[in-house]
């Protein structure tokens, strides 16, 4: 995947430059018009005020964001299920264990931030762990996995403070122009106001486009490939199939800020509706259409299923070749409700069919279900031992 | 030109260089992953006592499942080396696999608290250490195929690396605990 973290790697770094731009020249122009001659002092001032902002950003643009959600970091036993299903996603993907959080919100999502894998949080709503399953949450914290492995949490974390950020500077860009433009236009120099007014349009009009546009261009792609990887690491894209649906469907959404909206597993405030040029997320029916289209858990299973439903290619090419061993047993919770237990098995069932199992039925009415390579004659019923033929 | 022969010299070190450090990192990798296995095979250990003692009351006459459950476990703690360790802990995959089968037909055992707890757990270490060795495997196969391929294996053999074990227990195990259901 790296890949995907170099690219996030320079994302980032153009997101940054550019607002550093931006507000370089905006000071300029302002220094400029206010002191003829001093608007390499603003210049300075734009780059410094970046370079600490970007700094701080880095530092603890994470735990902004997990503070202005209020967020409460848990442990094993606040959640144990919670706990346990991130600890086996950690070793699925080989990564550190990240810092849990819990929002309390009745409405379902989760998200994932940080710098590094080493630094990286993972916060779910309470409403997420209410409604899914053990599976259903496992394909959603592998969805959120893949975001840190891939190194998207660093972008979208630089991304969501910076977009949020260069509203803010817009906003008062706006503002400044409309009323030194006035103060200007009454006076002699008529020229530094039109400049003024000119660098103040742009940052106030085509900065704050620019930064979405950066944002928005690749976020689709990176929801794809975090999907591919959650089903990569549980090896059971139906879990995160059924997880996106339950997400959806629910009746209240999670009531997230706008730069923490963007970074939730299915955008809270564009629930609905199909894709866009200023949708964050691919349509969740899309996804899920995929993830059930998925032939086998491997990243070419998900790449062709893509290919066949939007044309495009969302896999790096170094990821292709990761042909995984077969899928440990997954586990129903215990005190399930009868219908998520059926749920579950219909799910598992499926899984197993694909995978060309068949069904036997023993006398005592246990119904066995075999891998195909199974060889005949060896299997016995685990209930009452009586050996079975495999017919 | 007569810089040509040094440059391709330098080269050649600067290739070798990368790629016997890429080897080192690969099998430092598979070491980590591989403790990571261990530590939750630890952990699997220290919970199954707990388990059986706290089944025994309601399963009390399916004595031979929580025996051999035991038994599979006392092996598995006295285990050395990949092999062994991976028929040890297949085993007792098996073993635990049979008992939380019949565990389903017990609906009083879902209801006690310290149970449905414990088999959370015992459940997600069973889950850890598919992951685990899932994430090993991998590793090794990273790691061999270094090592076995033309141009690095001129590298490997230099440095003397040896290509790593797969661990398979789980496979056999899977197939000998298929899902049951009773009608």
């Amino acid at each position: 995947m790296h890949e995907a973290i170099a690219r996030n790697r320079f994302r980032s770094v153009v997101l940054v430059a550019l607002l550093g731009g931006l507000l370089g020249m905006a000071l300029f122009a302002l220094a400029e018009a206010g002191e003829p001659g001093a608007g390499a002092v603003g210049l300075l001032a734009g780059f410094g005020i970046t370079g600490i902002g970007g700094a701080v950003t880095w530092l603890a643009g994470d735990r902004a964001l997990l503070w202005s959600v209020r967020a409460r970091r848990i442990g094993h036993a606040d959640a144990p299920v919670l706990h346990n299903v991130v600890e086996e996603m950690a070793i699925a993907a080989g990564l550190p264990l990240p810092a849990i959080y819990l929002l309390d919100d009745p409405g379902p999502n989760a998200f994932a931030t940080g710098r590094s894998p080493a630094t990286a949080s993972i916060a779910v709503t309470s409403g997420l762990l209410a409604c899914l399953d053990r599976d259903e949450l496992q394909g959603v914290v592998a969805h959120e996995m893949g975001h840190i492995q891939n190194r998207d949490i660093l972008f979208m974390t630089i991304a969501s403070v910076m977009v949020g950020a260069i509203d803010v500077l817009a906003d008062v860009a706006a503002r400044v122009a409309r009323h030194r433009g006035r103060v200007r236009a009454r006076g002699r120099d008529r020229g530094g106001a039109v400049v003024l007014i000119i660098v103040a349009a742009i940052v106030a009009f085509v900065a704050p486009l620019c930064a979405r546009l950066l944002y928005l261009g690749a976020s689709r792609e990176r929801e794809y490939l975090a999907d591919a990887t959650g089903a990569f690491l549980t090896r059971n894209p139906d879990g995160l199939a059924n997880a996106l649906e339950r997400i959806s469907a629910a009746p209240v959404h999670a009531s997230v800020n706008s730069a923490t909206a963007a970074l939730c597993i299915v955008n809270p405030r564009q629930m609905t509706g199909s894709d866009s040029w200023l949708s964050t997320h691919p349509a969740t029916e899309r996804r899920v259409e995929i993830l059930r289209r998925m032939a086998g858990a491997t990243y070419q299973a998900y790449e062709d299923a893509v290919r066949a439903a939007t044309g495009k290619s969302v896999v790096p090419r170094g990821a292709l070749g990761l042909a995984p061993s077969p899928a440990p047993t997954a586990t129903l919770a215990r005190g399930a409700t009868p219908e998520r237990a059926a749920a579950y098995h219909a799910a598992r069932d499926g899984t197993r069919r694909r995978a060309g199992y068949r069904t036997v039925r023993c006398r005592c009415d246990a119904q066995i279900q075999v891998p195909a390579d199974r060889a005949a004659g060896s299997l016995r019923c685990p209930r009452c031992a009586v050996a079975l033929s495999s017919g | 030109m007569e810089y040509l022969i040094p440059g391709l010299i330098v080269l050649a070190v600067l290739w070798f260089i990368f790629t016997y450090n890429s080897l080192v990192q690969a099998r430092g990798q598979v070491k980590n992953a591989w403790s990571q296995i261990d530590v939750q095979l630890k952990r699997r250990h220290d919970l199954i006592p707990n388990l059986v003692e706290s089944v025994r009351g309601a399963m009390g006459h399916e004595r031979g499942t929580l025996e051999a459950v035991i038994a599979a476990r006392n092996s598995a703690v006295g285990a050395h080396g990949v092999r062994e360790v991976g028929a040890a802990e297949g085993e007792l995959t098996r073993a635990l696999g049979r008992l939380f089968a019949l565990a389903e037909a017990y609906p009083q055992l879902r209801a006690t608290e310290n149970v449905s707890a414990l088999q959370e757990e015992v459940a997600s270490t069973e889950n850890r250490i598919g992951f685990a060795r899932q994430h090993y495997n991998d590793r090794v196969t990273l790691l061999n195929v270094m090592i076995e391929s033309l141009p690095s294996n001129l590298v490997a053999s230099l440095g003397g690396f040896r290509p790593a074990e797969l661990f398979e227990i789980e496979v056999s195990a899977e197939r000998d605990v298929p899902r049951v259901s009773f009608s």
